[in-house]
């Protein structure tokens, strides 16, 4: 057994148990504010560990605990993707929760490294019962985390509730279908599994179980109509706590939907990608129009997320390799814009408020937080020079390459619609954008004199976010070489 | 045929304890005097109300002595199933996969201790 | 049909009885006694289905020990405050429920109904390693030899309660 493979997740268990002892020691009344950093700071070494350490290039994957837990490039690339998240996120919450006063700061940093430790195990699942538990840790920390505000926010506790109730509805739902996979099949490793699919006969209790399974990651991912909770979560929860759970949330589902549906019942595609491809097609349409009529900034980028979790589910949907270095690529790309634009929201709203109107004359009182915002939307529309022009442009070319080789003709008609739907996108996208510099700024409004406050903790965020955006989309080869090296 | 035989097992002693309970409730009933009044009609339960509305509202703080126990109970039956292999099986890798678990909860109920968990406020 | 079979029945159905009248009961007493029975069942088709120490747990876990708690929690409560409301509000929200119900229901049924015999996984062979031991054997090295990684995972989950837990239900005082 090679216990030393699991070392990120070690790193990260070691970061909490730092958090913890320091939250034990130090008296109440002092401030918490430092462990913000110490959560960055760690999470940053990680990351360098994570980045320095070459992905597996030959097939049998290194394993550990008996093929629980495997070390192979999907899991380095996503956990990348993870901790990079919950390091911004770290930094992010520096002063958001110092400005408001919270008393559970300690508690809050505690959480945000035990979610991520529970990320990282999720993403390198060899076992359906590994897969089952980081989910439940990882969900039971996200409920803590949304309803941290409460006292102070109504919204946040009902938030926190709701994300509670529909997410023990949805483990349940995935919890009945790993039974009826076990049942059917007699293992629940995920290479034993595929071994199963490859040659199993279709029957309606398979058609079940894979709903189920289906069902209950769609709720993690999001996807219409799984997707009930997220605008009033998001929109609820703290700003960096959605912009987390926004990103690295989805990224890790995204990761679980690639190796439950892709990797292990891969030779059942023929079944679920109808299931798949009904969800996807609800999600463009009911999340692009939903975000059209949003009035709360948070709200409308929750609908925003919503939509860009169906475009990330193309290349699951396509099940080939181009499709899952597309989805990789467009997940990290999706990683900074995301993080940015909520990071940009955040400050705002500082002294904005949460509307959109909040937004406006940004153009001329913070030009720099204005061009951000702007870049980030535009991004997530698609448009280039920024790197979710190439993000949806790969995912688009893998999932029509797929439907014309492979001959799936919904496929391709499911591209189309996406295509569609992302024009309608930008609708809202400009509404953001307008707001910034076209709408004139009402004098009379509270806090849209000056420019807006920018602490240092969001002054990196920020650079990070940017520069990467700006990466991901003048100049992708390298970050295109890093996913091709890491999905063999 | 040995499921057979232990479940016969098991239904007899299921149709011996019903019978007890049948014999004892019946003799008291029997042999008891029976005067009633309004207050004996009540139903007594350690001086609250037995009978009420179900779909109530909790308060939160049962949840918290819930999550304590459930903690120490969850320990406990893992350590059943531990210790028959523990010597024969597992040595000392065992201990260190034991003792990683049981360090774990205790730095939780240091901290749940130390946050004043522990008191009904 | 044997006997196992038979027994199998009458406790599901059980089961599911004594779940129903958990929810649909008034009486909060009754409802968490119907809760314990409930429990029981649930042990009875552990045991039948060769899973004796899940069902011995079931019941001094859940039978035993948290349904005290439960009592406990009853116990506390001031029952005579709170109106007489129905889980329910208005006529719309029963028709979904049972619409979903009998949907999830007829899914079950449709997908158990053909659920191939031949489909299934086969036991483990005997003399195979693991079969023919004591039950709680096999549980423990399913736990603490394959499933480490898992039962670690676990007690990062409780650590995770623990704390998700103080955070929502415990008032910090403003100092």
């Amino acid at each position: 057994m090679n216990l030393a493979l699991p070392l990120p997740e070690y790193g990260v268990l070691g970061l909490a148990l730092v958090v913890l002892l320091y939250d034990l020691v130090v008296p109440e009344r002092v401030s918490r504010r430092a462990l913000g950093w110490v959560c960055a700071l760690g999470f940053a070494g990680v990351l360098a560990l994570l980045l320095r350490s070459d992905a597996p290039q030959v097939a049998p994957v290194p394993t550990a605990f008996g093929g629980m837990y495997v070390a192979d490039g999907l899991a380095l690339a996503f956990k990348t993707l993870i901790v990079a998240a919950a390091m911004l996120a770290s930094l992010a919450s520096l002063d958001y929760l110092e400005a408001r006063g919270v008393r559970w700061q300690g508690e809050y940093y505690l959480l945000l490294t035990l979610v991520t430790f529970a990320l990282m195990c999720l993403v390198s699942a060899g076992d359906l019962l590994t897969l089952y538990v980081a989910l439940e840790l990882n969900s039971i920390g996200f409920y803590a985390l949304v309803a941290v505000l409460k006292g102070r926010s109504l919204t946040s506790s009902e938030a926190g509730l709701k994300y509670l109730i529909l997410g023990a509805l949805s483990s349940a739902l995935l919890l009945y279908g790993i039974s009826l996979l076990y049942g059917l099949s007699g293992t629940v490793s995920l290479a034993g599994l595929a071994a199963w699919a490859a040659g199993a006969a279709r029957s309606p209790a398979l058609v079940v179980a894979l709903a189920l399974v289906a069902a209950g990651l769609a709720f993690k991912m999001s996807l219409v109509p799984f997707h009930m909770w997220a605008p009033d979560v998001y929109q609820a929860a703290p700003t960096p706590v959605t912009a987390f759970l926004s990103v690295a949330g989805k990224t890790a589902a995204l990761a679980l939907l690639v190796r439950v549906l892709d990797a292990a019942l891969g030779g059942f595609i023929g079944v679920w990608d109808k299931l798949l491809m009904v969800l996807m097609a609800a999600t463009f349409v009911w999340a692009n129009l939903g975000a059209l009529k949003q009035r709360d900034a948070k709200r409308l980028m929750a609908y925003s997320s919503v939509a860009q979790a169906g475009y990330l589910a193309i290349g699951v949907a396509a099940g080939s390799a181009l499709g899952l270095q597309a989805a990789l690529f467009y997940a990290l790309v999706y990683v900074f814009t995301n993080v940015a634009a909520f990071q940009v929201l955040q400050l705002v709203a500082e002294s904005g408020g949460p509307e959109l109107s909040g937004l406006r004359g940004l153009g001329r009182r913070s030009p720099g937080l204005a061009l951000i915002l702007a870049a980030a939307v535009l991004s997530l529309a698609g448009i280039p020079p920024f790197g979710g022009f190439f993000g949806k442009f790969y995912l688009f070319a893998a999932g029509v390459r797929e439907g014309i080789v492979a001959g799936r003709s919904w496929l391709l008609a499911l591209v189309g619609l996406a295509v569609v739907m992302s024009i309608v996108s930008l609708f809202y996208y400009l509404i953001l954008v307008k707001q910034m510099y076209i709408e004139p700024a009402d004098p009379e409004a509270p806090g849209t004199g000056g420019p807006v406050a920018v602490p240092l903790g969001a002054r990196l965020v920020l650079g990070v976010c940017a520069a990467m955006i700006l990466w991901t989309g003048l100049y992708p080869s390298p970050i295109l070489a890093w996913i091709r090296q890491a999905l063999f | 045929m040995a499921f057979t035989v232990t479940v016969m097992g098991l239904l007899i002693f299921a149709a011996a304890v019903a019978a007890n309970f049948a014999g004892m409730i019946l003799t008291s009933t029997i042999l008891g005097p029976k005067r009633r009044n309004s207050v004996k009609d009540q139903p007594f339960e350690c001086g609250s109300l037995p009978v009420g509305p179900t779909h109530t509202r909790f308060h939160i703080r049962f949840y918290l002595t819930a999550i304590l126990f459930l903690i120490f109970d969850i320990e406990v039956v893992f350590l059943y199933p531990f210790i028959t292999i523990l010597r024969p099986e597992l040595g000392v890798t065992g201990l260190w996969i034991m003792g990683a678990f049981l360090a774990v909860l205790v730095f939780g109920l240091a901290y749940e201790w130390r946050r004043g968990g522990m008191e009904w406020d | 049909m044997g006997l196992r079979e038979v027994l199998l029945a009458v406790f599901a159905f059980g089961a599911l009885a004594f779940a129903l009248a958990v929810v649909s009961t008034r009486n909060t007493v009754y409802a968490a006694l119907e809760f314990v029975a409930h429990l029981l069942c649930l042990a009875a088709l552990y045991c039948l289905l060769d899973a004796p120490l899940l069902g011995v747990l079931q019941v001094m876990v859940y039978a035993g020990a948290i349904m005290v708690l439960f009592l406990f929690a009853v116990m506390m409560l001031d029952i005579q405050e709170t109106g007489r409301e129905s889980a329910f509000q208005g006529p719309g929200q029963v028709a979904g429920a049972l619409l979903l119900a009998a949907l999830l229901f007829a899914l079950l049924v449709f997908g158990a109904d053909r659920f191939p015999a031949a489909a299934l996984a086969p036991a483990a062979a005997p003399g195979a390693p693991g079969v023919g031991a004591d039950n709680v054997v096999r549980v423990a090295r399913a736990l603490f030899e394959r499933g480490a990684l898992v039962f670690e995972a676990v007690g990062v989950l409780l650590l995770t309660a623990v704390v998700a837990v103080m955070v929502m239900a415990k008032r910090r005082l403003e100092n």
